[in-house]
């Protein structure tokens, strides 16, 4: 007798506890039916990590592309390479705040990429505090003089930056090497 | 249809995994507050006094539980006639941050906004706290105490056994109900579908947050990972903090537990007001504690955990999820869940043969006076010992979490070789196995420096950054099976992680 009374409580139980869980499980479902509505898309493809058009392949390129959109913003020099996916200034700034990782992601001793990090560390601390779009203060005034000066001053860096390249003959004799 | 369904039980068992641990610690827990009598733990949590809800965040923060694992406690405080907002106080914030979260937290998120984050949990818990026994006054429950149990080894067996028959207990089913929440969310929300829902620009982020983190399940580690990434991402303060609080407070199994000791109106009124009460601090905080300088990477795979695992196009889904599993299952979680199993036989076999605690009764049996070779400790000397023993365990566990940078190289040496080969040979599943572990040496890289008080030079951080945009962009590459791209930035990847390594030796 109280082996009987055992299994209706625990039927009953199972059976309180299975429509809890689906009560839950259907609240949910609701729940989040109506998120993925919000997101506006299925969601099922990998989203790309975005590499944006205008990061230069290195260091020395990254100078070089100062050099030129300074001389456009400050004496309207024409550019070769107008940038597409942004206006000229946010490129700069970009460009700029890009240089201490470009110069990491070479063999530059720590001393030589301490004066490249000293000289744009005020820079790019400036850039985050700005509120306004770049186009509006980077092409006058004392940032753009930095910004302007910024190849003339890591020259020697950038020398030994190019003294450290495999030449593009090397490579290219390499490459015909190869089955 | 088939990898949906698989899908959720992996997601399930993924949780039971990492919750294995500090359900353990859970009922350990429990199981001494039962032991130690109704007025001993009424006491610990401030006899419901002015002082209990800042104590039970205090001992929330100390003690290593998680959401599921929390439980168990709660029930023990429900038991001992604990304040009903001093219980959902604990229940919230004791899962939020455990030494070893916050001290990751400190040192890869802002440490401005782990403070900030810290602080406002114990605002929540204050003004919940305060507003649930205000509001639902009288709530404490009055039970009768359980009979004393003799100094000495029995009443350490009459612990080991309240936990076998509290593994089997009706509390279970409640962290079961949590982990169930784990699976249906998974069958919401398709594989990837949340890389873009917490954009910093997005106003609605922090409340799809909401919405997603309340069912899903986070130990405070994996919480502190994901806050991490998303400072890293530029991703939405707001969201983070949301996320934080209900993602890793709240699960489904404890508002289960919640409307079932106070009834489900209580519990949405509740629920409710903590959502909106969470949401007016997350968006105060949000802006101002936006990180300067981060580049918004406009997406983010910190929440990839909550959705299915299998997209379309994953070929032989059981065997996938059977390597899914093996490859998430740490050491320590197979340890726990083998303890747990031990655990539950027992209270299998002491449910059937002695479903009226006997066996107890039995260990209850002898008298105090009867032990001679044992010394009594007032409580004072074993809650302080107690008090202290949590403090020291947590640093130890802090310095065996974070080893030393000789023995992080070693390890991450070995990862890093073991990734850049499966990169460059095509083996995009080994890389892909690989990928999480070789970030998670970097971060500790970072956090044993902080730890030990080692400085890491701008130099160094960037070669740091450097090598972890390597993995991030491999993962990418890895994931769309890029033969090319993957052999290109594999090789990228092994010079960029020489460098770093040899800045640290340069420096040395």
């Amino acid at each position: 007798m109280k082996r009987e009374n055992r299994i209706v409580d625990w039927n009953s139980l199972v059976c309180s506890c299975v429509g809890r869980i689906r009560t839950i499980g259907v609240f949910m479902i609701a729940i989040a039916m109506l998120l993925t509505g919000c997101q506006g898309k299925q969601g099922v493809e990998e989203e790309d990590h975005h590499i944006p058009e205008h990061l230069p392949a290195d260091f020395d390129q990254a100078l070089t592309r100062i050099e030129q959109l300074a001389a456009h913003l400050g004496t309207g020099a024409a550019l070769e390479k107008m940038p597409t996916e942004v206006n000229v200034s946010t490129e700069l700034r970009d460009v700029v705040r890009w240089l201490p990782e470009l110069a990491a992601q070479s063999d530059l001793a720590e001393e030589d990429w301490n004066q490249v990090d000293r000289a744009t560390v005020d820079l790019i601390e400036k850039f985050a505090k700005s509120q306004e779009p770049p186009e509006r203060w980077i092409g006058e005034g004392e940032v753009f003089s930095a910004i302007a000066d910024l190849p003339k001053k890591l020259a020697e860096v950038r020398q030994k930056y190019r003294d450290m390249q495999v030449p593009d003959v090397v490579i290219e004799a390499e490459a015909g090497d190869r089955p | 249809m088939e990898s949906m369904i698989i899908g959720a039980v992996v997601r399930i068992l993924q949780g039971a995994m990492q919750a294995a641990p500090t359900v353990i610690i859970g009922l350990l827990v429990a199981a001494i507050f039962q032991r130690m009598g109704r007025d001993v733990t009424n006491k610990i949590f401030g006899a419901n006094s002015w002082r209990s809800l800042p104590q039970a965040w205090g001992l929330g923060m100390l003690l290593p539980v998680c959401s599921l694992g929390a439980i168990p406690i709660m029930s023990e405080m429900r038991r001992a006639g604990v304040a009903g907002g001093v219980i959902l106080a604990f229940g919230l914030t004791a899962p939020l941050f455990n030494p070893v979260s916050v001290l990751y937290g400190l040192t890869l998120s802002d440490p401005r906004a782990i403070i900030v984050f810290t602080l406002c949990s114990l605002v929540i818990v204050t003004v919940m706290g305060t507003a649930w026994d205000w509001i639902f006054r009288k709530s404490e429950q009055a039970i009768e105490p359980i009979g004393p149990m003799p100094y000495g080894w029995r009443r350490l067996v009459a612990v080991l056994v309240t936990m076998a028959r509290m593994s089997v207990g009706r509390d279970m089913l409640f962290v079961v109900a949590g982990l169930v929440g784990v699976g249906l969310l998974s069958l919401c929300l398709p594989a990837g579908s949340l890389q873009s829902a917490a954009e910093e620009k997005d106003a609605f982020a922090p409340i799809r947050m909401a919405a997603i983190a309340i069912p899903a399940y986070a130990t405070p580690m994996v919480a502190m990972v994901q806050l991490a990434s998303m400072f890293q991402h530029g991703n939405s303060i707001a969201a983070a903090f949301t996320l934080l609080v209900l993602g890793t407070g709240l699960n489904v199994g404890m508002l289960w537990w919640t409307a079932q000791h106070y009834g489900l109106k209580k519990m949405l009124s509740w629920v409710g007001m903590l959502v909106a009460f969470v949401l007016v601090l997350a968006y105060t905080v949000g802006k101002p504690l936006y990180p300067e300088g981060v580049e918004p990477a406009g997406h983010t795979h910190a929440f990839d955990n909550y959705c299915a695992p299998f997209g379309e196009g994953v070929e032989n889904v059981p065997a996938a999820a059977l390597k899914m599993l093996n490859d998430s299952l740490l050491p320590h979680e197979l340890v726990s869940l083998v303890g747990l199993g031990i655990l539950i036989l027992m209270g299998g076999i002491l449910r059937i043969a002695d479903g009226r605690g006997g066996f107890e009764l039995f260990l209850a049996s002898a008298k105090n006076e009867d032990l001679k070779n044992d010394i009594v400790l007032p409580g004072y000397v074993i809650g302080g010992v107690t008090i202290c023993g949590l403090v020291v365990a947590s640093i130890a566990a802090c310095y065996m979490y974070y080893p030393s940078r000789e023995e992080i190289f070693a390890e991450m040496k070995i990862v890093n070789t073991e990734l850049v080969s499966s990169a460059t040979s095509g083996d995009f599943d080994t890389g892909l196995y690989w990928i999480p572990i070789h970030e998670d040496w970097m971060r500790k890289l970072q956090v044993s420096a902080y730890l030990r008080r080692q400085s890491i030079s701008r130099y160094q951080q960037m070669k740091i950054k450097v090598v972890e945009e390597g993995i991030e962009l491999l993962e990418h590459a890895l994931e769309d099976k890029d033969k090319a791209k993957s052999d290109l930035l594999g090789k990228k990847l092994g010079v960029s992680y020489f460098r770093m390594r040899m800045s640290f030796v340069s420096a040395q």
